[in-house]
């Protein structure tokens, strides 16, 4: 079993954050070569030999403006729940065409970060586990919103004036809820 | 209220078990008190010094935050009583009481209650049941609204309809106004008539056909036509400048190099053909085919 202090950094809401901001922007870092030079990409993307002709350009014109807003949303925390589970989506499908072409055996370049770039290897394989750690990182302990909002109706001011008196103090047992 | 009235009272109140006697010496010794609409009968803080049952009228019990927002926490009529949670924990009051009508009370002293808990231990246990009641029913609101909450902090489907949605649009709208924008449908390349491996073979072993491979340079690296010239249409203009033979426009050339993602051969072909290059066919089946057939193929020495 992992023990507490490391359990406790790993499910911290301040990791959620770091790791937020850092997924974030290699998103929109990695979008940015691909939105301004589609034709490039929509290259790298047919090295894959995955995506159906019909739909490489349409893919390789939307998919970097996926990356960039998902990226951007995961950063200023709209829609941030929408968009760690579309980035994690993303990075599932390229770890997949990754591994199908390093089964076929073509030396591709990744198309990851920029259109000529690196080549797809366990590097890249490892480096798309990481980052769908981080997804996950986020996906379950990114509640700091939660949090206030919890805090904020268990607290009180009004919104449980209902039903049942509680001269009982509530602070006690906002943690069972929480946790 | 009289004697009669107050014994009525006691025996439809949480003292309904006490026996005859002591509710008739209850009736007797408790004192009466009259509060007048919006009056405080105890504020939080206050000693407890008595427990209340209530004759007529309504009081309300409820807590003031530190931002001075009131929650109320039950509002207590006729038969019911309150003051008993302080006088049980021997703490301060909790809660704030307020009557909202004119109200009639029965007050018991604090030595009276004492005394009644000590002599009906069934009493206590009543009190006690009462106020596991309202932790319960607390309970189940605090994780009804957390429930809420976290419900309302997950995904709607309709937020990852704003996230693909705002993504496709601006997407098309900057593929629309950018200078390296590209058609977002591929134009199919115009046809070239094929030639069938056998035939390509049979060209190809008397030196009468040059084969060209459309596919990327690290795919052509990796295995092609043994002879083959790499001519992918990416780096058609700067490869055909420095390596292709230009002198006879009518030699056959047969181009091969397509996958499912790009028709390679068909865009080669076709610059081919606008070069001036007349005698350009596709090779049916491509490398595939030609490799099925048993012909001459060069394979990458494994680095």
């Amino acid at each position: 079993m992992i023990r507490g202090p490391i359990k406790l950094a790993i499910t911290s809401q301040y990791l959620s954050f770091a790791l937020r901001v850092l997924l974030g922007s290699s998103f929109i870092y990695a979008s940015l070569g691909k939105i301004t030079h589609p034709a490039q990409f929509a290259q790298a993307v047919a090295n894959y030999r995955i995506v159906p002709y019909m739909f490489l350009n349409l893919g390789a014109v939307i998919l970097p403006w996926i990356e960039l807003i998902t990226g951007l949303f995961l950063i200023i925390r709209f829609k941030s729940h929408a968009s760690v589970i579309v980035i994690g989506l993303l990075l599932v499908m390229f770890e997949v065409m990754i591994l199908i072409n390093m089964y076929r055996g073509t030396p591709i370049s990744c198309g990851c970060f920029d259109s000529v770039g690196e080549q797809i290897g366990w590097k890249k394989v490892f480096e798309d586990a990481l980052m769908l750690a981080f997804v996950v990182q986020i996906y379950y302990f990114d509640r700091l919103e939660l949090m206030e909002k919890l805090k904020s109706t268990m607290g009180g001011g009004g919104r449980l004036t209902t039903t049942g008196p509680s001269p009982v103090r509530r602070g006690e047992r906002k943690k069972t809820v929480t946790r | 209220m009289d004697i009669e009235d107050k014994q009525t009272l006691l025996q439809n109140s949480i003292f309904s078990d006490l026996p005859g006697e002591e509710l008739a010496e209850l009736a007797r010794t408790l004192e009466t008190r009259v509060a007048q609409p919006d009056e405080m009968i105890f504020e939080v803080g206050d000693p407890a010094d008595a427990f209340y049952i209530i004759g007529s009228g309504q009081v309300r019990i409820f807590v003031k935050h530190k931002n001075r927002a009131e929650r109320e926490l039950t509002v207590r009529g006729e038969g019911e009583h309150f003051g008993e949670v302080s006088l049980m924990t021997g703490e301060p009051r909790t809660a704030n009481a307020q009557s909202l009508a004119e109200t009639h009370l029965l007050v018991a002293s604090r030595e009276q209650f004492e005394r009644l808990i000590h002599d009906y231990p069934e009493l206590s246990r009543k009190f006690v049941r009462e106020i596991r009641g309202w932790l319960l029913e607390d309970e189940k609101i605090i994780e009804e609204e957390a429930e809420v909450l976290i419900r309302s902090s997950g995904a709607s489907w309709f937020d990852f309809v704003i996230v693909l949605g705002v993504s496709i649009l601006l997407a098309v709208a900057f593929n629309f106004l950018s200078p390296n924008g590209i058609s977002l449908i591929p134009e199919q390349p115009d046809a070239v008539p094929a030639i069938s491996a056998s035939q390509a073979m049979n060209e190809y072993s008397q030196g009468k056909a040059l084969i060209v491979d459309a596919m990327p340079n690290n795919f052509y690296r990796l295995t092609h036509i043994k002879g083959s010239l790499n001519l992918p249409p990416a780096q058609f203009d700067i490869l055909y400048m420095a390596s292709f033979p230009k002198e006879d426009k009518s030699m056959a050339i047969v181009v091969y190099g397509s996958t499912i993602s790009a028709p390679y051969d068909l865009e080669t072909a076709g610059k081919l053909l606008l070069r001036g290059y007349s005698n350009v066919r596709i090779l049916e089946g491509g490398l595939k085919a030609w490799e099925a057939g048993g012909y001459p193929v060069e394979k990458k020495v494994s680095r």
